[in-house]
């Protein structure tokens, strides 16, 4: 097996909300994108970095000297953590197997998502393929602002891509996550084409895209598209400003979307 | 619809039942002392006992059910146990037990002594002197059902025509006369029912009197031809039998296998619709369920359950999945009416039908949780190495809390066997114990190996083994001097066969069931002392026992270190080898003995509320466990361990065999209240590809367990599984919240 190496932050087994099933979702560190509602932070920089939970010390003074290479190292407090591990493609893949029975049980399987997983792309193809070569399921979670070629790179070892849809006015969506929507919308396009299952992700925002006209022109635009198998509404959360203070940084806070809104909000695409 | 019945029912259930069921007692025990003549043989101590209760009780008849049942002889959440729960009496179903439980105690007083220090001590737990002799009773419904009374009447008659020996014949004459007791029994409900008839004036009242009076007549003397005189066989006979007999009938049996027939007759000759069905189903379940208060608080041990249970699902004759309309309909009266008792056993496998999943983990995950789940995967293995033949093993059911059993023995689950003691008379060098128990268990100071500690850690248990074994061994041989079972006993396979009682080994099996307390505890510690000490020689032995015994004072570094090693429910490749290797050998050992009648001693990992009480008072452990601290149960991790991934903790489990475990074991699971239900039907029949027998399975979350803890009447609905039982959370006291609080949840 290949000695390429992705770096990873997490890999969560278990996991019931990122693709049919029982799935285990690896998550690549590095992204393009600068979300502000993004609840992983410590997904965003593709260098490893320290999370230090500043209250959950107790002052012990084990970390001293602390460096990202110290991969092995474990606070019995969890207050520090190295954000970040370089894996092989066999380490995750042995990851992955262990749970083969939940996948069988569940109709389950591994997805890869991020940070932005497509930008490790030849460690990404590379372990879609042996995941393939395994029997098991497949799926990829992206924000899609990629080049083209690297969904041509994966599509054969794809057996699901969730592709996330943050909003269709091109100023806001450069706005609020740092980047232009033309990309994305042009590969989702191509990649409907491709015949693969997608299901679409759309995070809600307040003062994004929390309102009935930006979904339903969302809507429109897709089905113009293709039909995706799924449409997800995601609420915001803020469950992640935690972990913007653990990395020095401030947390953008919106106001959480209620119930009765979501609701309101899943109905248009039922 | 079912309103007045339960208000009917409450109104008995919940006023007087102690100050009733005394005065009956009071009233019988005069009765028999004054009949009571010198030289009566034990059996003849019963059938006067029969007889006197069978002549002295009065019918209580509830006008709002066709059900037929209530004798008033036991107390509200007496399952027909002698004493009556929560009071200090004993009911009139006891007489001849407590007539001689005295020889007991006789036969050897020095071995009753060492039994008091060992109970007093935790090294075991047994409900009763020698063995439970009042609960966990498996009271086998199916003759009744197919033949009736009037039909084991006429087996035993036959019998009894070809067979000379005298213990024999008092043995089959015993059952005639039982038979007939339960007879008499029930005319006096038809009796009674004639006479409520002159004055009832509402018309679905009459109705259900005058089914009674007609019923009553037949039943249980005929075998039941319709779906309601089957459920009417046995609601009768649970109480009856309890009544006469006094031992608990702890289960109903298999509901959807054994009531199928009657059912689909019923439909076919269009005298019963799925309605009326549903409708008779909710009425009986309700009868029990209103015998107890779900608001009264949980406090103390078993003072909150009533034992009646019933079985599920699971699997047919031939191996195929068992789930029918009537498997449905008592799924849903059960979520309907969030009926807690009759505690609910659902078989499962990775087979099961999806519909069946889904009624089930539908009300979990809305927090109706009164469900315990059941691997056949894991359970028809172990029922098979244990030398039961297939077609056995596939019917087995799951009576009281969590015991397995089939038709063909008295399986007794009312016993604990506590590992941990000896482990921490080791550990903490606790020579005044060891006097005081009279057993030398090996301690741990000199090792100079893992190898030679987990030696000693065996050698232990087997220790604890053989001192319980001579307690149960020495009870069992006396047990038929103090009581017998005619009734019960001709229930059992092979009692009748042999015209013999089971207390002297009529029936076709007897073997012993030991249930293991400590398992991941243990498991757990050994990891610690192999990693820490011997592994990475962090610290030598004599550090690291020291710290154990100072409780971990002064040692939060060494603590942590232990906290954070490998250990039982992590999948890590190591401590799934240890915990195999350690269970496998404790089967080895168990498999070398012998039971009280002479049968095979099984093992399980199981135990009920002694998580709590023995936790609490048993010193440190080398697993980082403070003094203290609440236990695991079962096979279930521990709570120290930080396993974020459920999967982890089923990979460990499927590392085990559990063809070892006969007692059966139980496994706790917290998953996230959110969870699907495709993901919850995954994760079930994942699960039944590992070791888990028992599964309690909620789903919930620690935040929102705390805002019910401040919040009660936001969660009223909300239904757990605690340990063996169900309850409504606001009803647990703060203990036992805390206790459900500091568990595993994996979100």
């Amino acid at each position: 097996m290949s000695k390429i190496v992705a770096n990873i932050f997490d890999i969560q087994r278990s996991s019931f909300v990122d693709g049919p099933g029982i799935r285990t979702t690896v998550f690549f560190k590095g992204c393009n994108l600068r979300c502000r509602w993004c609840h992983n932070p410590e997904s965003q920089n593709f260098e490893k970095e320290i999370l230090f939970f500043k209250n959950k010390c107790t002052g012990c003074g084990k970390c001293k000297g602390l460096t990202t290479e110290d991969s092995n190292f474990i606070c019995f407090n969890d207050a520090k953590e190295i954000c970040g591990k370089e894996y092989t493609v066999a380490e995750v893949l042995s990851v992955v197997l262990k749970d083969k029975r939940f996948y069988e049980s569940s109709g389950g399987g591994v997805t890869f998502s991020g940070g932005e997983c497509m930008l490790q792309i030849d460690f990404l193809e590379e372990i879609l393929k042996e995941c393939k070569k395994n029997g098991i399921h497949t799926a990829v979670d992206t924000a899609g602002h990629v080049v083209f070629e690297y969904f041509e790179r994966i599509i054969p070892y794809t057996d699901l891509f969730l592709y996330d849809i943050k909003c269709l006015n091109n100023e806001k969506h450069k706005q609020y996550t740092g980047v232009p929507n033309e990309l994305i919308l042009s590969n989702l396009k191509r990649l409907f084409k491709s015949g693969k299952a997608i299901w679409i992700r759309i995070p809600i925002i307040p003062e994004v895209n929390d309102n009935e006209s930006e979904l339903l022109a969302i809507k429109t635009v897709l089905s113009s598209y293709g039909s995706p198998e799924r449409v997800e509404l995601l609420p915001y959360h803020a469950m992640g400003e935690h972990k913007y203070l653990a990395i020095g940084k401030e947390a953008h806070i919106f106001s959480v979307p209620s119930e009765e809104k979501m609701t309101q909000l899943k109905k248009l695409f039922l | 619809m079912f309103d007045e019945l339960r208000r009917e029912l409450y109104d008995f259930y919940l006023h007087g039942d102690a100050e009733r069921a005394k005065a009956f007692a009071d009233k019988c025990y005069a009765i028999m002392d004054e009949r009571f003549v010198d030289g009566m043989s034990v059996t003849e101590q019963k059938l006067l006992q029969y007889d006197v209760i069978t002549e002295c009780f009065e019918p209580k008849i509830f006008r709002n059910t066709p059900f037929f049942y209530e004798t008033g002889v036991l107390t509200s959440l007496s399952d027909g146990a002698r004493h009556a729960k929560g009071h200090s009496f004993v009911q009139a179903n006891g007489w001849v037990y407590n007539r001689n439980k005295h020889l007991f105690i006789d036969q050897d007083k020095a071995l009753y002594e060492r039994k008091k220090a060992h109970s007093r001590e935790m090294l075991y737990l047994i409900c009763g002197p020698y063995n439970d002799t009042s609960q966990h009773f498996n009271f086998n419904c199916r003759p009744f059902l197919k033949i009736g009374a009037g039909g084991i009447y006429e087996k035993a008659k036959r019998k009894l025509s070809h067979t000379k020996n005298e213990g024999e014949r008092e043995f089959l004459e015993a059952v005639c006369h039982g038979m007939l007791s339960l007879k008499h029994m029930a005319e006096k409900f038809a009796k009674k029912a004639d006479l409520m008839l002159e004055s009832e004036n509402d018309p679905e009242c009459r109705k259900n009197l005058a089914l009674i009076a007609d019923t009553a007549k037949r039943i249980p003397w005929e075998a039941p031809k319709t779906f309601y005189e089957a459920l009417a066989t046995l609601s009768f006979l649970r109480t009856a039998m309890g009544s006469l007999e006094g031992v608990g009938p702890n289960t109903f049996g298999r509901l959807d296998k054994d009531l199928i027939s009657f059912y689909k007759s019923d439909i076919e000759k269009d005298i019963l619709t799925k309605e009326q069905a549903y409708a008779l189903i909710c009425q009986f379940l309700l009868i029990w369920d209103c015998h107890y208060d779900h608001d009264m608080p949980m406090e103390g041990y078993a003072d909150h359950e009533l034992e009646n249970t019933y079985t599920l699902g699971g699997c047919d004759d031939n191996g195929a999945p068992l789930y029918n309309e009537l498997t449905e309909l008592f799924l849903q009266a059960t979520n309907e009416h969030k009926i807690i008792f009759p505690k609910i056993k659902c078989r499962f496998s990775k087979d099961s039908p999806k519909e069946y999943l889904d009624i089930i983990n539908k009300s979990i995950i809305d927090g109706i949780t009164t469900v315990l789940l059941q691997n056949d995967d894991a359970t028809i293995p172990a029922l098979l190495r244990a030398g039961r033949p297939l077609r056995e093993a596939r019917d087995y059911m799951v009576s009281g809390c969590w015991d397995i059993v089939t038709n063909q023995e008295k399986s007794d689950h009312g016993s604990y066997l506590n590992l941990l003691k000896p482990f921490e008379f080791s550990l903490h060098n606790l020579q005044d114990k060891m006097d005081a128990v009279g057993i030398r268990f090996e301690c741990f100071d000199e090792c100079k190996s893992f190898e030679e500690l987990y030696g000693k850690t065996l050698h232990n248990c087997e220790l604890l083994l053989d001192a319980k074994l001579e307690v149960q061994t020495k009870g069992g041989q006396i047990f038929h001097k103090v009581d017998r079972f005619p009734i019960f006993s001709s229930t059992l396979e092979g009692c009748l066969e042999n015209r013999a009682d089971f207390t002297v080994g009529g029936a076709k099996y007897h073997d012993d069931y030991q249930l293991l307390f400590g398992f991941p505890n243990i498991v757990d510690s050994l990891m610690a002392i192999k990693t820490l000490v011997f592994d990475r020689k962090r610290y030598s032995l004599a550090e690291y026992l020291h710290a154990v015994r100072s409780n971990w004072e002064g040692y939060e570094k060494m603590r942590l270190e232990a906290l954070h090693c490998h250990g039982w429910g992590d999948g890590n490749e190591d401590s799934c080898a240890l915990a195999n290797r350690f269970n496998n050998d404790l089967y080895e050992i168990f498999s070398r003995k012998t039971g009280m009648y002479g049968g095979k001693v099984h093992m399980g990992h199981l135990t009920y509320t002694e998580i709590r009480w023995w936790g609490e008072k048993t010193l440190a452990t080398p697993d980082g466990r403070r003094s203290g601290d609440y236990f695991s149960q079962g096979l279930t991790p521990s709570r120290l361990k930080k396993i974020p991934c459920v999967n982890d903790v089923i990979n460990s489990l499927a590392a085990l065999d559990p063809s070892t475990m006969a007692a059966n074991s139980v496994v706790n699971i917290i998953l996230p209240s959110k969870i699907p239900l495709e993901g919850c039907e995954g994760f079930l029949r994942a699960a039944a590809d590992s070791a888990i027998q028992s599964l309690q399975l909620n789903c919930t979350s620690k935040k929102e367990l705390l805002d019910a803890q401040k919040h009660p009447e936001k969660y009223q609905n909300l239904i757990i599984r605690v340990t063996g039982f169900s309850a409504k959370f606001t009803s647990l006291s703060k203990g036992w919240q805390d206790e459900v609080i500091s568990r595993n949840f994996y979100e």
